[in-house]
């Protein structure tokens, strides 16, 4: 449904810090699925570890706040804001996330507000649920930083 | 030489310690794919096979790539625009081939460099987000060259298509091995 080109230009993540690869179902300001394919090529699997790879746990929780990011920034009110993290509350890591698994991340807007959100996330690599958590941002404008 | 039926090894992905174990003939000793591209001389910064779904001893393999917006090459090819490089999507299908032949131990270990390419046709781009897959067969044995067909797919469609020519060398072991 979105592909990345178009999510490259609504968020200001790049290489090496962007999470999200495509989107597949969007519910303005509602909710939101899209997936983040993890490649054997990634920067973090260098180090993390050298020989068994798994993907940094704060990453995949990274992962849910950009797709939550993108979530609220294509509201109309929240055009050319900038979505910053407030709080995590409920993080649960079920699962490692290996190379060659595909993460499907999903968010559900809780309550949204002009200057503030607040959502649940989840990540599941095919059947398995492997990540959870709320979310809550702070909506700031670019130009006001 | 090496006449047996071809077996269909597991399925096994980069990443399992536990299936790492893929090669169950008495000739080769198990080893993980990590070792497997290492003594093919390919370095991390260049892996393009995720995943090994199938293989068939000097038939076929079949492989997959998950293409993600966060590898290194991809920042620079190009910048808002993503696209794999077409030699990226090539060197999937050569590095399928390497495995497919290290997976086809006759009196020794084998390994292989690149000897030719041939016929490359690149019929759709590749994006993030895309799941390839590399189908390659081995349809032809001229000494010490083997020849591969190589094809790239994403899901029905074919992104590449490539004959790869091998040059394979064998390592031989002792006796009583």
């Amino acid at each position: 449904m979105m592909e990345n080109r178009e999510i490259q230009s609504l968020l200001p993540h790049r290489y090496p810090f962007l999470l999200v690869d495509r989107i597949t179902e969007l519910n303005l300001g509602k909710s939101i699925v899209g997936y983040k394919n993890v490649s054997a090529n990634e920067h973090f699997f260098q180090g993390h570890f050298p020989g068994t790879p798994i993907m940094p746990g704060v990453l995949v929780v990274e992962a849910m706040a950009q797709i939550s990011g993108l979530m609220f920034a294509q509201r109309l009110e929240h055009t050319g804001k900038l979505a910053f993290l407030l709080s995590m509350d409920g993080v649960k890591l079920r699962k490692a996330v290996v190379p060659g698994d595909q993460l499907v991340l999903t968010s559900e807007a809780v309550k949204s507000h002009t200057r503030s959100a607040h959502c649940k996330c989840k990540a599941t690599v095919g059947d398995v649920v492997v990540a959870e958590c709320e979310l809550k941002f702070m909506l700031v404008d670019n130009d006001k930083l | 030489m090496n006449r047996r039926e071809p077996q269909i090894t597991r399925e096994y992905s980069i990443a399992d310690q536990r299936r790492w174990a893929i090669i169950e003939d008495h000739l080769a000793e198990p080893k993980k794919l990590e070792e497997l591209l290492e003594s093919l001389s390919y370095f991390f910064s260049a892996v393009m096979v995720d995943h090994v779904q199938e293989v068939e001893r000097e038939k076929m393999i079949r492989t997959v790539k998950w293409v993600s917006a966060n590898e290194f090459y991809l920042a620079g090819h190009f910048p808002g625009e993503p696209i794999l490089p077409g030699v990226l999507t090539l060197e999937g299908i050569i590095q399928s081939a390497l495995i497919l032949a290290a997976e086809s131990p006759g009196r020794g270990k084998r390994s292989g460099t690149l000897a030719k390419v041939d016929r490359v046709r690149f019929k759709r781009a590749v994006i993030p987000g895309d799941r390839v897959e590399f189908l390659v067969s081995l349809t032809a044995k001229d000494g010490a060259l083997w020849k591969f067909k190589g094809k790239a797919r994403v899901g029905e469609e074919t992104a590449a298509e490539a004959d790869v020519v091998l040059k394979i060398t064998q390592k031989e072991l002792g006796f009583g091995l």
